[in-house]
């Protein structure tokens, strides 16, 4: 009885998977139903303990089903139990899991009363878990007989149990008398232990074979097989068994010696893979070790692709060329970051299984595939988990290359730009200082000397004016050179006015006598490196002030526009000629009247301000303005002011 | 204002440029001290300890800023520092480290000395008691009353904005960095948050100021701070 407790009990759901093909239908339903529950799930196979081994085409479906299971999002178990229910309920009470789910059985109701049925042990023996019953849909295929060694092969594994029967009958009738009955009996058993070694079969086969031979030469009457003798049943009873348990008994070991000797390559696989892994120094030599491990681990042909930068895959290592349908296994696993192909319920019909290599726990350097038709072993479950290490460790190996790449790029980065900065300086300093030099020299001059005639003074102020112009160029070229190099952005909310004032400041003597008109919104402001923006507005109205005729007004306007700010520095100057609206902004460009106008000038300012503007991401044109003059347009990203600080008390 | 034994030191490396700065300030009445070497500028400082250093930050040996912290350990007299534009990191590190000013190379005598002046002058009224009310052109502030005026008109501030104009108008004439403001106004885990000294300092220029895009008083020292002109 579910007590009210249970109500918050997430929902488990545990579906009992079997080698019939209608496990399949058990597998997708416990998907849909954990889906929609949003429950976790669970698919668990059970290898009972004493039962014959499975064909090997049984074994395969198993796999495939819990593969499948597996890439649906479910935890895969295989169990071993003395019985499918017992072994089942024991996990799903370990797990709380709440429901369970079970085919139909399609075989026939002999097998039940013979063996027990599963669903009545669940059943009777589940106490509060629900139990689903699915019916198989479709055609059932008929499953395969057991024993999956070819008939020669099985036909000779019953040699020795006959030579060990005939051998133990001959050395009986030539001992004759000298044996008693149950020493016979003996020489029967070691015959039948020596049959058993070759399986449950021969073992069965050796004990009747024996049983006759024992019957028929040494149980009185003598040369018949009648049986007078209760006692002799018994021998006969005590034969069978030990051939039928011994056989399975060998078989079994035989059979995990196998798996633990297969477990063990695969273990030395992955610790080969890892060392390569970590040897590896570029990614190629990773997809070229996964490829190299896998076909050795999987005895497989396989292939890495590995994505680029934009995300597609390319071929790195192993089977080429690819199929479009074999790619697109490997696309899928890359981009669904689980694996597709063969096995899985992507593109299941493909012959190649695919696994993504993991980077963490939602990344993906590309794809390793699998050639599972070409496989020369099959690939069970435990192979498709190296795969999947292998992979997992691929991934963290391209991973770690890549992070390794960008340490070393980011280490060139900051060595380009400390010598940009030192050039920088340098620059600064040695054209500066002259500058500095003879500006100081002439205004000392100027302020100083006594009695200097209009003309010497003309002189000075020329001086001082010219070496202030070559100061700017100088500044704009250390500009150029700063934004072209890339150099990071001091980014700061500024309001714009502040930057206007600074401008307009620093450019007051140029301005002299003209009618600068300002209308800026109230509050806006620019996420900018202020400096340079500035400079962005001294190169436009020092634009302006020149190519206008003196005393023309020049208007500074700010607003809103798109998300951000634009700027716009209108003139009443002769407008630019139709067509070099783009071309002011080239570097060194001079227009006729740039030229007219300032024979000395550069052509930076403008190539200065569209570099500093599209470093920040935003945009500068140059427009014809209605009723004559050029208005200069930039847009910046920025708005209003940034929310109120808090002083500090 | 200034006297005429007042004692210049002049740390450059530069001869010309040496030779510039004398000429300039011996016509005044200072006597100067020239240095074009860290090592001269130690000898010097400590020989005859001048009234105020102007120190070139792009010495070849580039250990200006070294020297500069070296100087602050044992002399207050003022520092101004000239370095070229491009260089507002530098200034703004040499300001933070103890340097009271500077001046942007090319600069003629005229801003040369009136730098020096207010340097003196902040040297000296460290010796003469405040007075409560600072009186700058039109600005009138009372720092007792926490009122502040313009031409006699009373002007309303908010609390940040009167500590940021007191903070100013007590520096009067001199550069402060983004830094320096922040850190007495809004306290020193503020530093980095430039942004909002623009804010305010806008809303104080959009009181104070007649035409806020063209401040008269209160100007930007691109990429360094703000000063609050007293002249």
């Amino acid at each position: 009885m579910p007590s009210p407790a249970d109500a918050a009990r997430p929902e488990r759901i545990l579906v009992c998977i079997g080698a019939s093909p209608a496990s399949e239908r058990l597998v997708h339903a416990a998907h849909r139903l954990a889906g929609g529950m949003q429950a976790s799930w669970h698919a668990v196979h059970v290898d009972v303990t004493g039962a014959a081994p499975r064909a090997a085409e049984d074994r395969d479906r198993v796999e495939a089903h819990l593969a499948l299971a597996e890439s649906l999002g479910g935890e895969v178990a295989r169990l071993t139990g003395r019985s499918v229910a017992e072994a089942v309920l024991a996990m799903a009470r370990e797990r709380g899991v709440t429901r369970i789910l079970a085919g139909k059985p399609t075989h026939g109701r002999w097998r039940d009363r013979l063996r027990g049925s599963l669903l009545d042990d669940l059943i009777r023996d589940s106490g509060d878990i629900e139990i689903h019953v699915i019916a198989p849909g479709g055609e059932v295929p008929p499953r395969a007989a057991a024993g999956d060694r070819p008939a020669s092969r099985r036909l000779a594994s019953f040699v020795p149990g006959a030579v060990a029967v005939a051998g133990a009958t001959a050395l009986g009738v030539a001992a004759g008398d000298r044996l008693a009955l149950p020493d016979h009996a003996m020489l029967y058993l070691f015959a039948i232990m020596i049959a058993a070694l070759g399986g449950p079969g021969p073992g069965i086969a050796a004990a009747a074979l024996a049983v006759a031979a024992y019957d028929f030469f040494f149980i009185p009457p003598h040369f018949t097989f009648a049986v007078h003798d209760v006692q002799n049943l018994m021998t006969f009873a005590v034969m069978f068994t030990l051939g039928t348990a011994m056989g399975s008994l060998v078989a079994r070991l035989r059979h995990a010696e196998t798996a633990s000797r297969q477990r063990e390559r695969r273990t030395q696989t992955l610790l080969a893979f890892t060392a390569a892994a970590a040897r590896a120094t570029e990614v190629a030599d990773v997809a070229a070790a996964v490829v190299a491990h896998v076909e050795d681990g999987l005895a497989a042909p396989a292939a890495v692709l590995l994505a680029a930068a934009d995300g597609t895959l390319g071929p790195a290592a192993g089977l080429a060329p690819l199929a479009p349908q074999e790619l697109e296994v490997a696309r899928s696993a890359h981009a669904q970051r689980r694996p597709a192909g063969r096995g899985t319920d992507t593109l299941p019909a493909a012959r190649l299984l695919g696994v993504p290599l993991w980077v963490g726990s939602d990344g993906s350097a590309g794809a390793a595939l699998v050639h599972v038709d070409r496989a020369r072993r099959r690939i069970d479950l435990e192979g498709r988990r190296l795969l999947e290490a292998i992979a997992r460790q691929a991934g963290g190996a391209i991973a770690r290359l890549a992070l390794a790449a960008e340490a070393r790029d980011a280490e060139v980065r900051a060595r380009a730009e400390e010598l940009r900065s030192s050039l920088l300086s340098t620059v600064s300093h040695d054209l500066r200082t002259p500058l500095a030099i003879i500006t100081g020299t002439a205004t000392a001059l100027r302020d100083e000397a006594p009695a200097l005639t209009a003309a010497q003074l003309e002189s000075l102020d020329t001086i001082v004016d010219e070496a202030s112009r070559l100061g700017k160029i100088l500044t704009n070229l250390l500009a150029i050179t700063r934004v072209e190099s890339g150099a990071e952005l001091h980014r700061d909310w500024v309001p714009v006015e502040e930057l206007v004032g600074a401008a307009l400041d620093r450019q007051a003597a140029g301005l002299a006598g003209r009618d600068v008109a300002i209308d800026l919104a109230p509050d806006i402001g620019v996420e900018v490196d202020p400096i340079l923006i500035e400079q962005v507005l001294l190169n436009l109205l020092d634009n302006a002030a020149v190519h206008t005729p003196p005393g023309t007004p020049i208007e500074l306007r700010g607003f809103h526009e798109a998300g951000g700010v634009a700027l716009e520095v209108s003139d009443r100057g002769a407008g630019l000629p139709a067509g070099s609206e783009d071309q002011v902004f080239a570097k060194f460009y001079r227009g006729p009247q740039a030229r007219a106008a300032r024979p000395a000038g550069a052509g930076l300012g403008l190539a200065v301000c569209r570099g500093i503007v599209n470093a920040h991401g935003g945009a500068i044109e140059a427009r014809r303005r209605p009723g004559g003059g050029a208005t200069f347009h930039l847009w910046l990203p920025g708005g209003d002011a940034p929310a109120e600080p808090q002083a500090a008390p | 204002m200034t006297q005429p034994t007042d004692t210049v030191l002049i740390v450059e490396d530069e001869v010309p440029m040496r030779r510039f700065l004398r000429s300039a300030l011996t016509t005044r009445g200072f006597r100067v001290v020239e240095a074009g070497t860290v090592r001269e500028a130690e000898i010097a400082v400590t020989e005859s300890p001048p009234e105020a250093i102007l120190l070139d930050l792009g010495l070849p040996d580039g250990d200006g800023l070294d020297l500069l912290r070296r100087i602050r350990e044992w002399s207050s007299a003022p520092v101004i520092v000239l370095s070229a534009r491009g260089r507002e990191d530098d200034k703004v590190i040499a300001l933070d480290a103890g340097a009271d000013d500077y001046l942007t190379k090319p600069f003629g005598t005229s801003e040369l000395l009136a730098r020096i002046r207010v340097a003196l002058r902040h040297a000296r009224a460290h010796v003469v008691t405040d007075d409560p009310v600072i009186a700058l052109g039109p600005v009138k502030i009372d720092q007792a009353r926490h009122e502040v005026s313009v031409d006699g008109r009373p002007i309303h501030l908010t609390p940040i904005e009167f500590r940021l104009l007191a903070l100013l108008a007590r520096n009067a004439g001199k550069v402060m960095t983004h830094r320096q403001l922040l850190h007495e106004v809004w306290g020193p885990r503020s530093t980095q948050h430039t942004h909002y000294l623009r804010v305010h300092m806008a809303a104080l220029r959009r009181k104070l100021e007649a035409d806020p895009a063209r401040p008269r008083w209160l100007t930007t020292e691109p990429g360094v701070g703000y000063r609050l002109r007293d002249e």
